[in-house]
């Protein structure tokens, strides 16, 4: 019945299944301390579950292999086109202009959540159409990868989304450089970024960025201190439910969303803590594996890791804010702290992943088939 | 190439997550008690109980401060102050007592009112008692109205005391820094017994130590601790006596101290005065500038802060000092012509009485206040020998009491006047020191302490505190060595003073009083008297404030002494004309309210021995003419 989605045996065959078992944990450990911060959002979360879950599963059957050539240059442009709306008609919650209302049922967007995916599907199609020489991309290519990455980074900055927007710049040159770019062109990059950071920060930034990256450095913001009072007093094997002052007593502010990691930390201790860093560790190393193996397609190679850099990038951010190492951006704990769209995009981004993943070897699949011989 | 890459990748991530968990591993592991205590700072919150203030209490238990109980009244928190609920509230109040302030109200409701706080505001801070009976019941109606006991302070005897018991008022930022129990209770003493004994009187707050949320919100009650409190002070001050010298002096301006040998003060009056009543719930701007511009300076300490030339109630001690630097001068009688010339310029130094005293003897020195006599002795010491024998007697030191703020006076020598004014002493600053004028400063408290030592040869602290809760205050004095034919003739001379005709005061005392005073009478220069004069004017004929002030330091009984009553009169004139008659007052009320233990024997007096004089030789000396 379902032979046009090509859903046989195959796709069952190499289906990643190691991958969705080591999310599990995670799943579990973050609806738990949702469900002991607040049932309600706890219900919430489950939605969205069963959300991402279908968002997970048309992703898998999505056949991305024959539509990416029309489809990536629809969603890149579209999201540009959306993320100049939020320029234009956004929504400014709390001095930041990032939400786009959709006309007639009151709901908001936030477009920059959807330029991982841009990105990624845009590096993912040029870099497979235009596979890298021996010794990696010359300057003509870097500049184009560069310009797809810089148009929608210079949007989100200017929103201002300054974390969002350095988070996609990283995950994105983190792709190019693991795919290939000729190595001076790199050393010239870091000479220009090495001279040209103090003018940037001089006339860059904005004031309260500027404090935020004081503040991070030298005294702590409420909320920072309050996260590390949590994280602190957790101990070793942490504190029981009624004992997580901290957060039973709404000290820790946002604590199921951005700072969840915190209440992590007083209610399950280091050992909490240093369980769930592990398990991205692992999930992180496990995406990075994929993309690095021999005679993977570029597709699968640039999904994979992409993914691994969100996932490195995100848990990184959040959990550096959080302990104070870092200046705080509202950059959730990836598929861990509450929240749908992160999440949902998230499972959009594994689902495509396990896609490719299944039909990498799969000929007839591929609409230009060009298996890739360079190691 | 890839390898590389890849290393370089996995490198970078390494790196990251070793320093991550290196955090990680401070903070919770490292840093466990430190953030634990953190947290539990965070969730709990120490409401204080305010402590009772102690009262004072006279020497024969009449309250001289003391709390008054009345009624705060507070209104609910997050009320929308446009709204109806709000409105109700305040007309409800200001219609049972009209008195009220809406505005004020408003003010204060509109700045307590917050977010974090989940208290009821206080917006009325005390109303008496009796007006808030019959308001209650309706007033506790309304949820949104709560009326509480509250404590004010009051004192009974506005201004017969003020100067002794002080007052208190809200603690300005330098005491809060100084004192935290003082912070949080948010009174303070301020002055008088208030201030020296705050610490003891102010006692320690309690507290109910709770548990909140980060809004503030109160779930529940950890520990209480009770305050301590109600610690009370009892004085040696009779407040009766304190009100009948008072309202003795009238409209006139001065300081008593009446005190007993042994320090303990019995009444110390400092007029005029003012009510500390006005000062409690902070003195409004009218009342202030009345009291700040009033010439005779009502907020002045004058028994304490207050320094004035001693005048001739010097006499007795410089005496004593006269012998302490030339050993046996005071065998030697002096002629008294009426003036002496003093120096190479003959600056004329005139006696009180100016045709002279004839042949003087210690004894008749002090009787008769005998210029001269302390004129040519005191060329004979000099200034610089004197100085510090009479610093012994207490006078130019401070004397301990126990109240803050005391001065020290000033018992000048040559080099004093090098190290104040960079001048040299003249001959002439030596006999005018001699009778106590010139740069000579005393206050009445160390006149009496002084006097004291003269009656009983022991020189005391003064102390107004008897009893701090059940622990009694041992008065404590040293004994001073003086040679008893001397000291005896001094008393005599004292004796003589108030009983013998030709006695300064005698017409106001002997057997006007029905006790044997002993005294002597003194005037303190404002104004120095010119030299051309050939006559001192007469001091009723000065104006008010250029008159000079007068002084009495008097003991009693004469045999056994045990009151010292110091009575200075600002621009008195004569000490015996108008500071004796007070004293004579005071000495006929401690008679009648039986403080002197054998008042029989209190009006007998022993017989004076003469002895000292027999030997005498007279030197005349006269005048010095140049």
């Amino acid at each position: 019945m379902l032979s046009w989605l090509n859903l046989n045996e195959r796709v069952f065959k190499h289906f990643n299944y190691l991958l969705m078992i080591q999310l599990l944990p995670i799943f579990f450990l973050s609806s738990w301390l949702i469900y002991e911060i607040n049932p309600e959002l706890f219900k919430k979360q489950m939605i969205y579950y069963v959300v991402a879950f279908i968002a997970f599963l048309i992703s898998v059957v999505t056949p991305w292999r024959l539509i990416l050539w029309w489809l990536m240059p629809v969603i890149y442009g579209f999201n540009i086109l959306l993320l100049i709306a939020v320029d234009l008609f956004g929504k400014t919650i709390l001095g930041a202009q990032r939400w786009l209302e959709i006309p007639g049922i009151g709901m908001t967007i936030q477009p920059s959540e959807f330029t991982k995916v841009s990105i990624i599907m845009a590096l993912a199609y040029m870099i497979r159409k235009n596979p890298p020489p021996r010794d990696g991309y010359g300057i003509k290519m870097f500049i184009v990868f560069t310009a797809l990455i810089l148009i929608p980074f210079v949007l989100i900055a200017k929103e201002p989304d300054l974390g969002t927007a350095l988070v996609l710049l990283i995950v994105g040159f983190g792709i190019l450089f693991v795919v290939g770019i000729k190595k001076q062109i790199w050393i010239w990059l870091s000479i220009f970024i090495v001279l040209s950071a103090p003018i940037i920060y001089t006339y860059g930034l904005k004031t309260y960025q500027k404090q935020r990256i004081h503040d991070a450095i030298s005294h702590p913001s409420y909320h920072v201190k309050q996260a590390l009072i949590a994280i602190g007093s957790g101990g070793i094997v942490g504190k029981s439910k009624e004992d997580s002052t901290q957060t039973q007593m709404k000290f820790l502010p946002i604590s199921s969303s951005d700072f969840i990691f915190a209440y992590l930390g007083e209610r399950l201790g280091f050992l909490g803590m240093a369980t769930v860093i592990f398990l991205y560790i692992l999930l992180i190393l496990h995406l990075f594996y994929i993309g690095i193996q021999p005679f993977t397609d570029y597709l699968t190679k640039v999904f994979a890791i992409g993914l691994s850099w969100l996932f490195f990038v995100y848990m990184g951010v959040n959990v550096y804010m959080i302990i104070g190492l870092a200046p705080v951006v509202g950059i959730p704990l990836p598929m861990f702290s509450h929240g749908g769209t992160s999440f949902i995009i998230f499972a959009i981004l594994f689902g495509i992943l396990q896609n490719l993943i299944a039909f990498q070897s799969y000929l007839g699949y591929n609409s230009d088939a060009k298996i890739s011989m360079v190691k | 190439m890839t390898i590389t890459r890849n290393k370089i990748v996995l490198w970078l991530f390494a790196i990251i997550w070793i320093i991550l968990f290196a955090r990680l591993y401070y903070l919770s592991i490292k840093s466990n008690y430190y953030y634990e205590e953190l947290a539990k700072a965070n969730t709990e919150k120490a409401y204080y109980i305010k402590p009772a203030r102690g009262e004072i209490i006279d020497s024969r238990g009449k309250l001289l401060a003391m709390n008054q109980i009345g009624f705060s009244v507070s209104i609910a928190p997050h009320l929308d102050t446009q709204g109806k609920e709000f409105k109700n509230v305040v007309k409800q109040l200001i219609k049972t007592f009209p008195e009220l302030d809406k505005e004020m109200i408003l003010k204060v409701y509109k700045k307590e009112n917050s977010y974090y706080n989940h208290n009821f505001i206080k917006v009325v801070n005390f109303i008496q008692y009796d007006k808030m009976i019959s308001a209650y019941p309706r007033l506790s109606l309304n949820e949104n109205i709560l009326v509480e006991t509250e404590n004010k302070r009051f004192y009974p005897y506005s201004n017969y005391a003020s100067h002794v018991i002080g007052y208190i008022g809200k603690t300005n930022e330098k005491e809060n820094k100084k004192d935290k129990i003082a912070e949080i209770i948010g009174k303070t003493g301020k002055s008088g017994i208030e201030s020296y004994y705050n610490t003891f009187l102010q006692g320690e707050p309690g507290s109910i130590v709770s548990k909140v949320t980060a809004t503030n919100e109160e779930i529940e009650i950890l520990r209480r601790i009770p305050p301590k409190e109600n610690q009370n002070i009892v004085l040696n001050l009779d407040v009766e006596l304190q009100k009948m010298i008072y309202e003795r002096f009238g409209s006139d301006a001065g300081a008593v101290v009446v005190m007993k040998p042994t320090g303990e003060i019995l009444a110390a009056v400092s007029t005029p005065s003012y009510d500390p009543n006005l000062f409690v719930s902070g003195i409004s701007k009218k009342d202030w500038n009345i009291l700040q511009t009033n010439l005779d300076h009502p907020f002045t300490n004058k028994f304490l802060y207050g320094t004035y030339p001693p005048g001739s109630t010097i006499k007795m001690g410089m005496a004593l000092a006269m012998n302490e630097a030339k050993p046996g001068i005071l065998d030697i009688s002096e002629y008294c012509p009426g003036a002496i010339r003093v120096g190479k310029s003959g600056q004329v130094f005139r006696d009180w009485k100016s045709d002279g005293h004839g042949i003087v003897n210690l004894r008749k020195a002090i009787k008769e206040s005998v210029d001269v006599y302390f004129y040519k002795k005191s060329l004979v010491t000099g200034v610089d020998k004197i100085a510090p024998a009479l610093k012994k007697t207490g006078l130019g030191g401070p004397t301990e009491v126990d109240m803050y703020g005391e001065s020290v006076g000033i018992i000048p020598d040559s080099q004093w006047k090098k190290k104040r004014y960079n001048q040299p002493w003249y001959p002439g600053e030596t006999v005018n020191t001699s009778i106590g004028q010139g740069y000579m400063l005393v206050t009445p408290l160390q006149l009496a302490r002084y006097t004291s030592l003269i009656a009983t040869s022991n020189l005391p602290t003064p102390i107004f505190a008897s009893k701090l809760g059940n622990k009694t205050i041992k008065p404590q004095q040293k004994y001073v060595q003086y040679n008893p034919k001397y000291l005896s003739e001094i008393r005599a001379g004292m004796y003589d003073v108030c009983n013998a005709p030709g006695g300064t005061a005698v017409s106001i005392f002997g057997k006007n009083v029905p006790i044997a005073v002993a005294g002597k009478t003194g005037t303190s220069q404002v104004v120095g008297i010119s030299r051309s004069e050939k006559v001192r004017m007469k001091e009723e004929e000065m104006e008010y404030y250029h008159r000079s002030h007068a002084w009495i330091t008097t003991y009693a009984p004469y045999g056994n002494p045990e009151v010292i009553v110091t009575v200075l009169v600002e621009h008195g004139g004569h000490g015996g004309s108008s500071a004796g008659p007070i004293a004579a007052d005071i000495y006929r009320w401690l008679y009648a309210n039986r403080y002197f233990k054998n008042s029989a024997a209190a009006a007998i007096v022993p017989p004076i021995s003469n002895t000292g004089n027999k030997d005498t030789t007279v030197k005349k000396t006269n005048l010095r003419v140049n």
